[in-house]
């Protein structure tokens, strides 16, 4: 086992900060309050409390016309400073700079790092299938014979989670192919996401092969307002706080944003930009007719407005709590999961009932055969599971 | 001329003294009775809003929420006595040296076991052997403490029954605190093998069981302990649930997937020691192997 790979005797990207330097941006204090008193009114009141805001007087605005009014790009800010980032890695002859694991939280735009690494002509790894995996376990024969030979050229692995299967027979697979990666001499990019991650540290001891992740740093109030300023000038809108009718990317003399919207939005997407992206769209409201819009909320301006409020948060069903974080887990675990393999690493006689519930709440969502974490419920589900004492990850 | 039978707290003259209880007049019964309803209801009230947070914050935060529902009970029980004797008895010096005597004479005898019952409360909650939300085995029941009240220690045990232990008890049995405050504690699983079987791999293999378990908390350790004996070699597979709400449930996952795992890698479980063969001279053979 080779030593344990401190920190510092590796030099990052400085773009980056490792990933136990992570904090995400902080919620405004009185939103704070807020949230606590909203927190007692409903464990007193056992139950549903009415919306904060006159949800009925506006409608959802229309998921086309959200996508319009949301920047093209949901990686966002995340995207320039990965990018060059590992520019600079690709470029430095440093081999103690040869090995980077990148956190990608759930929600991460397919393909971040593949298409860094298509763009500079770097070798991507193709993952296997996880079926192809657990016969390979059963039969006890190696899948990671298709790693490219180690000539010195970077090697790109977009998602280390699509090689995992949280099955005991396939742990030895995983620790051979974790050993093999960390004896490359040749560049190398993995992408990763903080569940998987702090899985592989806790039971393999990747963090022992492997140096430790970096993230960029988390995206606060004001880089949300750079980078939602785009779209208002571009499509002649006004964003505006439904709750209290201010601008919500307007910003005071020194240049902190005045609303606190965007504070609150920073702080409930853990800085992770594609998942302000998504809850902001989400945020989004219009009113059909003028006379719709709440009365000391009005403006004169002549600008379409679009209003944002964040809509109440899907309430988990107290009862069947415990088996929906088991499933949570293990879809974030594995990033994204066909509903047969779901069912193969979790202790539940019955899963189909409770994934299908959990997809009809919009908690989790199907991509193709498989399924992963809503991005607009995973700042809500990851707090679950870390009040239930789950390992989660900086963010 | 003042009443010489009027007196008030604190008068040590003779003839206050000669007076142990007040006069019934002079009783104020609605004070009482309203001290008395008032630290039940703040009993429950407390009892119920501990309880009730302790099950909606963080679960990090329910042990100390829990741990703080006898204190706050014993609290309020020895402020309504304190507020209720003033009323009853007459406070002087040599009156409570009376009435001591005298309470240690009766309940030395009559209620010998109440009062070991009752100062083995306080004392339990003074020193914490356990506390609410502990999983500890109490003469000879295993379950989780629900209440530490001052008579007695309610348990729920894992088949959903509530055990009443009287405090008495803890005197003279030992307690077995299996998490001690802590929001996790340790599972065990035994595996028996017939000895001929590859050990490492089967070791190898019980560990990989743990390590892919939902349930597992992954900063504590992992053990799995190989203990040869007479007629079986004998696995304890040892981990941490993340919730030990949930120990029954992660044995079980490990029980399953453990059996699977012993037979993909040739072990054999046994399920009674190996019978001499008497007769043949021939070595004893198993129960229940191939």
């Amino acid at each position: 086992m080779p030593a344990a790979r401190r920190d510092d005797d590796l030099e990052r990207p400085s773009d980056l900060l490792p990933a136990s330097r992570y904090e995400p941006p902080e919620r405004p204090a009185q939103s704070s309050l807020k949230r606590m008193l909203a927190y007692s009114r409903r464990m007193l009141t056992d139950g549903e409390t009415e919306p904060e805001v006159a949800f009925d007087r506006l409608d959802a605005t229309g998921t086309r016309r959200r996508a319009r009014l949301a920047p093209d790009d949901a990686a966002g800010p995340w995207r320039d400073t990965i990018t060059t980032a590992l520019d600079s890695v690709a470029a430095s002859d440093d081999a103690t700079r040869h090995h980077h694991v990148i956190l990608l939280p759930t929600g991460c735009p397919d393909g971040l790092l593949e298409s860094w690494g298509e763009r500079r002509d770097h070798r991507s790894l193709v993952p296997v299938s996880r079926r192809a995996l657990l016969e390979a376990a059963r039969v006890g024969t190696p899948v990671d014979s298709d790693l490219p030979p180690d000539d010195g050229s970077m090697l790109v692995i977009g998602d280390l989670a699509r090689w995992c299967v949280r099955q005991h027979t396939c742990l030895d697979g995983l620790r051979s192919f974790l050993t093999r990666l960390s004896h490359r001499r040749s560049p190398l990019v993995i992408g990763c996401n903080p569940f998987v991650w702090r899985w592989l540290d806790a039971v393999l001891g990747a963090g022992r092969l492997l140096p430790e992740p970096s993230l960029p740093a988390p995206c606060d109030a004001a880089a949300l307002a750079r980078w939602f300023a785009a779209v208002e000038s571009a499509r002649s809108v006004r964003f505006r706080n439904l709750r209290s009718g201010n601008d919500v990317l307007a910003t005071d003399d020194d240049g902190t944003v005045s609303d606190d919207f965007l504070h609150e939005l920073a702080a409930r997407s853990l800085g992770i930009p594609w998942i302000a992206w998504h809850l902001w769209q989400a945020a989004m409201r219009e009113a059909a007719e003028p006379d719709d819009v709440p009365e000391d909320t009005e403006t004169d301006s002549d600008e379409r407005t679009v209003w944002l409020s964040q809509p109440p948060a899907t309430a988990l069903e107290a009862a069947r709590r415990s088996e929906a974080r088991l499933v949570f887990h293990s879809v974030l675990l594995h990033g994204r999961i066909d509903r047969d393999m779901l069912a193969l690493t979790l202790p539940l006689t019955r899963t189909a009932p409770m994934v299908a519930m959990l997809v009809a709440d919009g908690l989790l969502v199907p991509i193709g055969d498989e399924l992963a974490c809503s991005p607009n419920a995973y700042p809500r589900v990851r707090a679950e599971l870390q009040d239930a004492g789950i390992a989660c990850g900086p963010c | 001329m003042a009443d010489a039978s009027a007196t008030s707290p604190g008068d040590d003259s003779p003839s206050a003294a000669a007076k142990l209880l007040r006069d019934i007049d002079e009783i104020a019964f609605v004070e009482i009775v309203l001290i008395v309803l008032l630290a039940w209801a703040s009993v429950a009230l407390a009892k119920r809003l501990l309880t009730l947070l302790a099950e909606q914050v963080p679960y990090r935060f329910r042990m100390p929420l829990l741990g703080a529902v006898p204190i706050s009970k014993l609290c309020f029980v020895m402020a309504a006595v304190v507020a209720i004797i003033p009323l009853v008895f007459e406070v002087t010096l040599q009156n409570l040296l009376i009435i001591g005597g005298a309470i240690s004479v009766a309940l030395g005898f009559a209620f010998k076991d109440l009062v070991s019952s009752l100062s083995a409360g306080v004392l339990a909650v003074i020193e914490k052997p356990f506390r609410p939300g502990d999983w500890v085995e109490l003469s000879g029941h295993y379950g989780e403490v629900i209440d530490v009240g001052l008579r007695a220690t309610l348990l729920r045990t894992p088949d959903d029954t509530v055990i009443t232990v009287p405090n008495a008890t803890l005197w003279t049995d030992p307690i077995g605190n299996a998490n001690d405050g802590a929001t996790t504690l340790m599972c065990v699983v035994e595996f028996h093998l017939a000895p001929p079987h590859d050990a490492e791999q089967v070791r190898a293999a019980l560990d990989d069981v743990v390590r892919t378990s939902p349930y597992l908390d992954y900063d504590q350790p992992i053990l799995v302990i190989t203990e040869p004996t007479p007629f079986a070699t004998r696995y304890r597979v040892k981990g941490y649930p993340f919730d030990m709400r949930d120990q029954f449930v992660f044995a079980t996952d490990i029980a399953v997937r453990g059996k699977a795992a012993i037979a993909t890698a040739g072990g054999v479980e046994i399920s009674a020691p190996a019978v001499p063969d008497r007769g043949s001279g021939r070595a004893p053979t198993p129960s229940g192997s191939r």
